[in-house]
């Protein structure tokens, strides 16, 4: 098989008779740009994995006040929180020591990008059907770990983007009625600065997150496996009932290491070329402190966003009283995260359809998804943008209520207009196919360019 | 196929009945018992841990001298127009929940300020902490005398009551009700209006 024999080929082998099952069933990889997208995920995940690894050598997880004296001029001499200090310590007086951060945050923004587009793709072209319904399950999961992941790593600095973080989630966890108060009341211990919330934080962020990851990305892989991937429509096989896809060796590794090598020179380009993470534009954790344009994790923005252009609000009835924070920051992604979870249950019942689907759908294929994707993703992007009001401002010279006014009109028009847009135009096409069509079945036969496939192949 | 690209194709595999992991009854009570026990044992160790502890709330209280970080007491004169100084009670310096902006304002403030927790006619303290997500109102605009928190732009007018006049906030910031004491230094008269940071769900 192996065109140069070698322990890596020997290797790889030895992996694809066990997990494929012999002749009759050998491990097929799927190649496409679909698959580069989770197998970029994948790449950064160990990317950070081995940078955060060797970053949580240095790192010390205390708001304990220490006086830092090193090369780093502007904190030489002063009195700052440990865990910023070993972060600058880490960035100014370590060898390498920087250029980890850096990767280590860039491929965090890999990861991340990698993660939210893997998720539009599946709910996009209805991968999430039988027989895959339960992994989109496990894959939902996946992506709340990455959130964690995002917000307990903007933490560890301990600067003062962390201190109003903290706020905010205690701020959001005490605006749910009744339980909300105790609860955030245990989770931060009342006052800042505090060392437990920073300890929980670092344990979350550096050992529970990564094995939790670890198990549930294992389990999510077996899944993909298992129950073969969804692959695009193609003229030559009829991917609803065959697998096609190359063997582990030397393609599938051929092209996994062509696509970690790619990603690790960017991601060190940009680390060089970019200032990730500059710790001296933060500042230390300061009891009481903010400061303008002060942002999270940018896969946050839409919590943020919400806080900002949700008019306030104070409905009180029966011992509960609704704030914008409890619109803006649990309502309005729960009912996102919500969506996600239930659309494939929702689709399958709307459209009766309970049979299982290997071949991808083009975005536009049913006028529902179409809609609620579309409704989906503009309210999400809204929110994102939103989180920028005050740099809007800034460079639009416009005051920051105007612009928070035009988005409270934009959240309003368009995802009614971009979704009924979307609907329309997938309406158009399904017809446009169904003429075409000599049985109107657009869904199983007719694919985007219009050509009808189902002839067997011969493998 | 016409051309090899090295690729193969195998039949699918037959259809499965559960969308597993989640279907096979007794797969998902495994499961359900599992996970509520790691969470039941976690909720335990954490409380033992941690446990529930007094509510940590505002030190302010009468008679409390307003002091800088440094623990420095201030006197009316200290402040010039339009200034702001940030102040914890004297025995709590930097404790969070009790930082306090005094503020110079330009003109006389009005109702629905508590008119008599105000000292030197301009003189007046609001909590730092937001009543919206609990930032630090770290912003003052002399302008219009108006607080801005930069975290989510809530806005505050100074001059009646630090209500919000713009932004998502729905509350006023609590105020603290100042006095001066016999050797002239700025005091508080009892302890903020309402309680610092958000205002919770809970009416």
């Amino acid at each position: 098989m192996s065109v140069l024999p070698s322990p890596l080929a020997r290797v790889a082998e030895k992996l694809d008779a066990r997990i494929g099952r012999g002749a009759e069933r050998p491990s097929l990889w799927p190649i496409g740009f679909g698959a580069l997208i989770s197998h970029a995920a994948i790449v950064a995940f160990g990317v950070l994995t081995v940078t955060g690894l060797a970053l949580a050598l240095a790192y010390r997880p205390s708001t304990e006040l220490v006086t830092y004296s090193g090369s780093s001029e502007l904190y030489d001499g002063q009195l700052l929180p440990h865990a910023f200090a070993s972060i600058v310590r880490i960035s100014e007086d370590l060898p390498g020591g920087l250029l980890l951060r850096r990767v280590h945050v860039a491929a965090s923004h890999i990861f991340l990008i990698a993660l939210v587009a893997h998720l539009l793709r599946v709910l996009a072209t209805g991968a999430f059907r039988r027989p895959r319904i339960g992994n989109h399950l496990v894959g939902v999961i996946l992506l709340g770990i990455a959130l964690g992941f995002a917000y307990t790593g903007e933490l560890m600095p301990f600067s003062l983007v962390a201190a109003s973080s903290l706020r905010i989630l205690e701020a959001v966890i005490g605006s749910v009625p009744f339980i909300g108060e105790p609860l955030a009341q245990f989770i931060t211990g009342g006052e800042l600065p505090s060392q437990r919330l920073l300890v929980g934080a670092w344990a979350l962020h550096v050992f529970l997150l990564p094995g939790g990851f670890t198990a549930v990305l294992a389990w999510h892989l077996w899944l993909v496996h298992r129950r073969t991937p969804a692959l695009d429509r193609r003229p030559d096989v009829d991917v609803d009932t065959r697998d096609v896809g190359r063997p582990l060796w030397p393609d599938a590794v051929a092209r996994f290491a062509l696509l970690s090598a790619g990603l690790i020179t960017l991601l060190l380009a940009s680390s060089v070329l970019v200032p990730w993470a500059n710790i001296e534009l933060e500042g230390p954790f300061f009891a009481a402190e903010a400061t303008n344009s002060v942002h999270p994790a940018w896969v946050m923005f839409f919590t943020t966003g919400a806080l900002r252009v949700i008019p306030a609000i104070d409905l009180v009835f029966l011992g509960v009283r609704i704030t914008n924070v409890l619109v803006a920051a649990a309502l309005i992604p729960s009912i996102l995260v919500g969506m996600v979870v239930a659309y494939p249950f929702l689709e399958r019942r709307l459209l009766k359809d309970r049979s299982e689907h290997h071949a991808l759908d083009h975005p536009l294929d049913v006028p529902l998804r179409a809609g609620v994707v579309t409704f989906m993703t503009t309210v999400g992007v809204i929110l994102t943008v939103a989180a920028g009001v005050d740099v809007l401002s800034s460079w639009l010279a416009v005051p920051v209520e105007r612009v928070v006014t035009g988005f409270r009109v934009a959240l309003v028009v368009l995802p009614i207009a971009l979704t009924a847009g979307a609907v329309a135009a997938s309406r158009r096409r399904v017809a446009t196919f169904a003429d075409l069509g000599e049985d109107g079945d657009v869904d199983r036969e007719i694919t985007a360019s219009g050509h009808t496939y189902g002839e067997e192949c011969d493998s | 196929m016409s051309r090899d690209l090295g690729e193969r194709t195998i039949p699918r595999p037959d259809p499965v009945d559960e969308f597993a992991p989640f279907t096979s009854r007794r797969g998902l009570f495994g499961g359900l018992l599992a996970v509520s026990a790691v969470l039941g044992l976690g909720g335990i160790g954490a409380l033992l841990r941690f446990g529930p502890r007094a509510p940590a709330g505002s030190a302010w209280s009468a008679g409390a001298r307003l002091a800088t970080l440094d623990g420095e007491p201030i006197r009316p004169a200290d402040l010039p127009l339009g200034s702001v100084v940030t102040v914890w009670p004297e025995d709590a310096l930097g404790r969070e929940l009790s930082a306090v902006m005094l503020i110079r304002l330009r003109e006389v403030p009005v109702e629905p300020t508590r008119l008599d927790g105000v000292v030197d006619e301009t003189l007046i303290a609001y909590s730092r902490l937001c009543s919206h997500a609990g930032c630090a109102v770290a912003l003052y605009r002399d302008r219009d005398q108006a607080l801005f928190c930069p975290c989510h732009q809530a806005t505050f007018d100074a001059r009646r009551g630090a209500r919000p006049v713009s932004g998502p906030a729905s509350h006023p910031l609590p105020q603290l009700p100042l006095g001066i004491d016999d050797e002239g230094f700025v005091i508080a008269t009892g302890d903020l209006t309402a309680p610092p940071g958000a205002v919770g769900g809970t009416a």
